[in-house]
């Protein structure tokens, strides 16, 4: 939304201009990056370690190799009362030594064949050159998607060069109602012909059904809708959208992401550091940024629903 | 009892209050032309020097002297110099009317020099600007504008274009006590800043005052802008008004019931939406809304010689909406009102009673009315605030008074429906209460013929009362959401109950001391308190922020400043040369713990985190009143602070506003009385940003970081801009229309019409001012991350513009 009013204002008297600059940047020291986002999915579930990088480096992110990583999940007892609660222990490997850390379900029982159920309290333990870091997530259950459905949609124009930036297709249309009665954290993602699509674009993020309290139990709003048609699609187009139930500190860590991502315009705010839920116990009350991680460990459960684009 | 004479004794000394015969003379200065007060009109007794007194913002003068004759003079600048001699031998009136300088009339004792009130006053640290100085600065799109006219002032600087509000002496855009004829208006801009809300037609006096500000004055911490609005002529019929790139406007004004009564009314609107909009290509913009308007009405009546009474309002609104009937808008406005009645209970007491209405309303939504949501918000205010000043004596001006507003916040009702089927929905947060209270004396006293002091005090009082609920929050404080207690969290308050009180007292000192005829030091001192804040998640502010009162939990903001300067006048009043300093320290100052949630927050004080701030600089002024070639320079390098525990380490940093470095140039050159060309420059320093160091890639999201979590570490290049424009002015002659028959010759019946072109070029020499430098990831190259230079205005805005006054 923001984008919008961005574009608007700077269009107004058609006279702002946004350029590119060379400017040269502080160096920063390097810390670990955790991007833990996990399903309940009966896919491989990767969690991917990195290093961060100079702000204007190229290349791909340096990989973290040789640490441990477990989630530690605590599962009730059933029935409840007779036995004891037990603590599933996962643990993630990096076969390639890339970085990604994954771990595949099996078929089984529910508790191995799939990484989560709804209400379910995880925690993820790193152990990287003597560093423990932890980070824990709960795992809510997932509102669903009860229709989709297509829209037609123009040709959108740059209005200065009168280059076609998308040709004339479909948007997508749903009715998802939230879950009533509490906080609900819903992120969208789209994927079209089974590839993901539009991750680097506006996430569509709902807390509960637009962005705050007041909207628990109704459909979610138009804007929010909007955003889960990052593309203009074709006749032909198979298009998932996944609804993934994200804890609160998910939602929050996209939503200052996102807002640290297109913070610029009139309505730019103060950049702050995204803040991460991964913590090092090692060094728990150290300044030092090299002992600090950044990203995030959030569990989810999903639910999907799929439109061919006539 | 006895310490009270003792003290009464002390008073009635230093007031200098003797029991010789004494008569006073008082009365109103008026412009002969329309019957419009002259603020500040300065009344001097040719026989007695230091002797002397300022009309007042109503045109009232009085003034006790000893029996005698003497000769009283009336010199103000820009109108002839006028002299009466007088017998005094009883309390006499003297109301007189003056004539603009450029007239002819033979009687009038024209006098070569100009104001010297820049030395003589005690008033420091105040920029008084004449509509007319206004007109002829080279503006943006060829549009006068008195905001943008006072950030050339020494002290006074914007974060940069489309930044709403300025900034003073390192204060925050909220400090800024904003005055239209008596009513507070809290927001000054249209578009975003690009202009401000005041119709140059239906203004007729504009002061910044940014230190010493006097005990009538509160509420806001950095300075006062006191806008009056034209009376409206009283002798005859009269318009002006100007066609524009952006908007028209279009003022008249003329006598009720002649030299008793007048009224004015003028209005503006854009139009660039339907002169740009329907050519765009892009459909969005195609069928965007974009508008502002605004109406200024006044009228003043004379019911007897004692009694007068003035109306006054103002409505205006910026509204905006993109992308169709679905697509987003965003609209804002003021709205105020004022009833103003003077009454002079005798020739040495005057009075005013002014009540007062304001509203700023701003709202936001997405879609219609069925499907979408809105977002509404808005401050109202009523006030009634009943002054006196009282004319002790020749050396002695008391003025006394007391203010009370109530105050009605409403943070916000969020109404919306997700399909037109569900149930719409509104929710908001409660709406809060407050009461100020204030309560002031000064007095304004030639001490000997060279040291004069203008003291006083201030009461000020703010009860935040019910119905409401009252939050109580945890004391950690640290960069995360405070929560409120475990238990016994809030407290809900019936409707009327006192939930917080709050008392403060705030001195004020000015002292000025000739040194010479042509130069002075003045010294002040002011404590200010500011019960409001203004709750901003965006660097520059934009009309959507949020006002919020000061709570149990949000401590009001206070500063204390202190300010020094010298003033000089060379060849005759010539140059006008000063120079200033000043220390300001500030408390309770608001900031917010990261990720706060500042919209729809019931818990908003829980994402609040307090600080301090402290802004010192030096301000050189130079100015060139008279000649071909006039104008002035000026010079500011300051600093603004502030130290908040949770960010930047805890330590010191630069204000978004910081510009240690602020340059103005303006110049005028009067070829003749038809043509002028004008140009100003300006230079200052690139304000603070924070850059990241390094980027962390989170699920393709690669997301900016500054490892040292530093805030506001870099500066963003220099701003420097040159505009110039050419003022073609043609004489007084007859207008055409006044030969039609009917009802528009009758009420246009002026034999003259007056009118001008002006050209302006706005950025000359085209500069690419950053208005901020963000880092983004190439839309081509997903593997490259850009560092982006976001200009405002990127170009030389040529502009024409047609003003006719008749």
């Amino acid at each position: 939304m923001k984008k919008i009013i961005i574009a608007f204002v700077s269009s107004l008297l058609l006279i702002s201009c946004e350029e590119k600059i060379n400017v040269t940047l502080q160096e920063g020291e390097q810390q670990l990056v955790v991007d833990a986002f996990l399903n309940d999915d009966t896919t491989t579930q990767t969690i991917k370690l990195r290093f961060t990088q100079p702000y204007f480096e190229t290349s791909a992110a340096p990989a973290v190799t040789g640490a441990t990583v477990t989630i530690e999940t605590m599962i009730p007892a059933f029935p409840p009362f007779t036995t004891k609660d037990t603590t599933r222990i996962i643990t993630f490997t990096d076969a390639n030594n890339t970085g990604d850390y994954s771990w595949t379900p099996t078929s089984g029982n529910i508790f191995t064949s799939k990484l989560t159920l709804p209400f379910l309290l995880h925690k993820l333990i790193i152990v990287h050159k003597g560093e423990r870091y932890e980070a824990y997530s709960f795992s809510d259950e997932v509102l669903k998607i009860d229709s989709l459905w297509q829209k037609e949609n123009k040709v959108v124009i740059n209005p200065t060069t009168k280059d076609t930036i998308e040709k004339a297709g479909f948007k997508l249309d749903m009715k998802a109602r939230d879950i009533a009665g509490r906080a609900n954290y819903t992120w969208f993602k789209t994927f079209l012909n089974g590839g993901r699509i539009g991750e680097t674009k506006q996430i569509a993020l709902a807390y509960d059904a637009a962005f705050g309290p007041g909207s628990d139990g109704v459909f979610i709003i138009p804007p929010i809708v909007r955003d889960i048609s990052p593309i203009n699609f074709q006749k032909g187009d198979v298009v998932t959208i996944e609804a993934n139930a994200i804890d609160q500190f998910g939602y929050i860590f996209f939503n200052l992401a996102q807002n640290q991502i297109n913070n610029s315009g009139l309505f730019a705010s103060p950049p702050t550091n995204v803040p991460s839920n991964v913590i090092n116990v090692t060094h728990k009350d150290s300044k030092e940024p090299r002992y600090k991680a950044l990203g995030c460990f959030s569990v989810a459960t999903i639910s999907r629903k799929t439109i061919t684009i006539k | 009892m006895k310490s009270i004479l003792t003290t009464l004794t002390l008073c009635v000394t230093l007031l200098n209050v003797s029991l010789a015969q004494k008569f006073t003379i008082s009365g109103t200065i008026k412009d002969a032309k329309n019957g419009e007060v002259l603020i500040g009109a300065p009344v001097s007794v040719k026989e007695l020097t230091g002797v002397g007194v300022a009309a007042n913002i109503y045109g009232f003068y009085s003034l006790t002297l000893p029996q005698g004759n003497y000769t009283i003079n009336i010199n103000y600048v820009g109108y002839a110099t006028q002299s009466f001699p007088i017998s005094l031998n009883a309390d006499t009136k003297l109301n007189v009317e003056l004539n603009e300088k450029n007239t002819d009339l033979k009687e009038v004792v024209i006098q070569a020099e100009a104001g010297d009130n820049n030395i003589k006053s005690v008033e420091m640290s105040v920029q008084k600007l004449d509509i007319k100085q206004i007109n002829k600065i080279p503006a943006l799109l060829g549009e006068v504008d008195i905001i943008r006219a006072i950030q050339l002032l020494p002290g006074v600087s914007t974060v940069g274009e489309g930044a709403s509000g300025f900034n003073v002496r390192g204060g925050g855009i909220d400090q800024n006590l904003i005055l239209l004829d008596e009513a507070p208006v809290f927001q000054s801009s249209h578009l975003f800043g690009f202009f401000s809300v005041f119709n140059p037609d239906a203004v007729k006096d504009v002061k910044l005052v940014k230190g010493g500000i006097p005990a009538q004055y509160g509420g806001r911490l950095s300075s006062l802008l006191d806008v009056r609005m034209k009376d409206g002529n009283n002798k005859e019929w009269s318009g002006s008004g100007g066609i524009g790139t952006i908007f028209s406007r279009f003022a008249i004004e003329g006598p009720i019931v002649k030299n008793k009564g007048s009224f004015l009314v003028a209005g503006r609107r854009s139009y660039f939406d339907k002169l740009f909009f329907p050519f765009s290509k892009n459909d969005a913009i195609k069928n965007a809304i974009a508008y502002f308007y605004d109406f200024t009405v006044k009228a003043s009546y004379m019911i007897t010689e004692k009694d007068r009474v003035y109306v006054s309002g103002y409505l205006g609104k910026d509204k905006f909406k993109f992308g169709g009937k679905n697509g987003f808008g965003f609209d804002w406005g003021n709205t105020t009102a004022t009833v103003r009645y003077n009454h002079v209970f005798n020739p040495k007491l005057f009075s005013n009673v002014s009540l007062i209405y304001s509203n700023y309303n701003y709202s936001l939504g997405v879609g219609t009315d069925t499907s979408g949501f809105s977002w509404k918000s808005n401050i109202i205010n009523y006030a009634i605030k009943p002054e006196f000043t009282y004319y002790l004596n020749s050396k002695n001006t008391i003025t006394f008074g007391l203010n009370s507003t109530f105050y009605t916040f409403d943070p916000g009702l969020f109404t919306f429906q997700s399909a037109s089927t569900e149930p719409k929905r509104t929710f908001g947060d409660e709406k809060k209460y407050t009461i100020e209270n204030s309560a002031y004396i000064g007095n304004e006293q030639i001490v000997t013929g060279r040291l004069s002091a203008q003291y006083g005090i201030r009461f000020s009082n703010w009860i935040n009362i019910g119905p409401g609920t009252v939050y109580h929050y945890k004391d950690t404080v640290g960069n995360f959401t405070r929560d409120t207690l475990a238990n016994g969290g809030s407290t809900k308050y019936s409707k009327g109950q006192i939930q917080h009180v709050y008392n403060n007292l705030e001195p004020r000192l000015s002292l000025k001391y000739e040194l010479t005829e042509t130069s002075s030091v003045k010294a002040s001192y002011n404590r200010m308190n500011q019960y409001l804040h203004l709750i901003s998640n965006t660097t520059a502010s934009t009309p959507l922020d949020v006002w919020t009162p000061a709570t149990v939990n949000t401590k009001p903001q206070q500063a204390d400043q202190y300010t020094l300067g010298y003033f000089k006048n060379l060849k005759k009043n010539k140059y006008e040369t000063s120079v200033e300093v000043y220390y300001k320290d500030m408390r309770n100052q608001v900031d917010y713990v990261d990720g706060a949630n500042l919209l729809l927050n019931k818990l908003l004080e829980g994402d609040l985190v307090s600080g301090k701030g402290r802004a010192y600089g030096v301000e050189l002024f130079f100015k060139k009143t008279q000649g071909k070639f006039n104008g002035w320079i000026s010079y500011t390098l300051a600093r603004t602070e502030r130290k908040v525990s949770t960010i930047n380490n805890g330590n010191w940093y630069a204000n978004r506003y910081d510009k240690p470095h602020n340059l103005s140039i303006v110049c005028n050159y009067d070829f003749n009385p038809k043509y002028t060309l004008s140009a100003n420059f300006v230079y200052s320093s690139g304000t603070p940003a924070t850059f990241p160091t390094t980027r962390a890639t989170v699920q393709g999201l690669v997301i900016p970081n500054n490892t040292y979590n530093y805030r506001n570490n870099v500066r963003i290049p220099a701003y420097h801009r040159l505009d110039l424009s050419f003022q073609i002015t043609n004489d007084k002659k007859k207008a055409k229309w006044y030969t039609l028959p009917g009802i528009l010759a009758k009420v246009c019946k002026k034999p003259t019409y007056e009118s001008n072109w002006v050209f302006s070029v706005y950025n000359v020499y085209a500069r690419h001012n950053a208005f901020s430098i963000y880092f983004q990831r190439n839309a081509d190259n997903l593997a490259q991350t850009d560092a982006i230079r976001y200009s405002v205005i990127a170009r030389a805005i040529p502009a024409i513009t047609y003003n006719f006054k008749f």
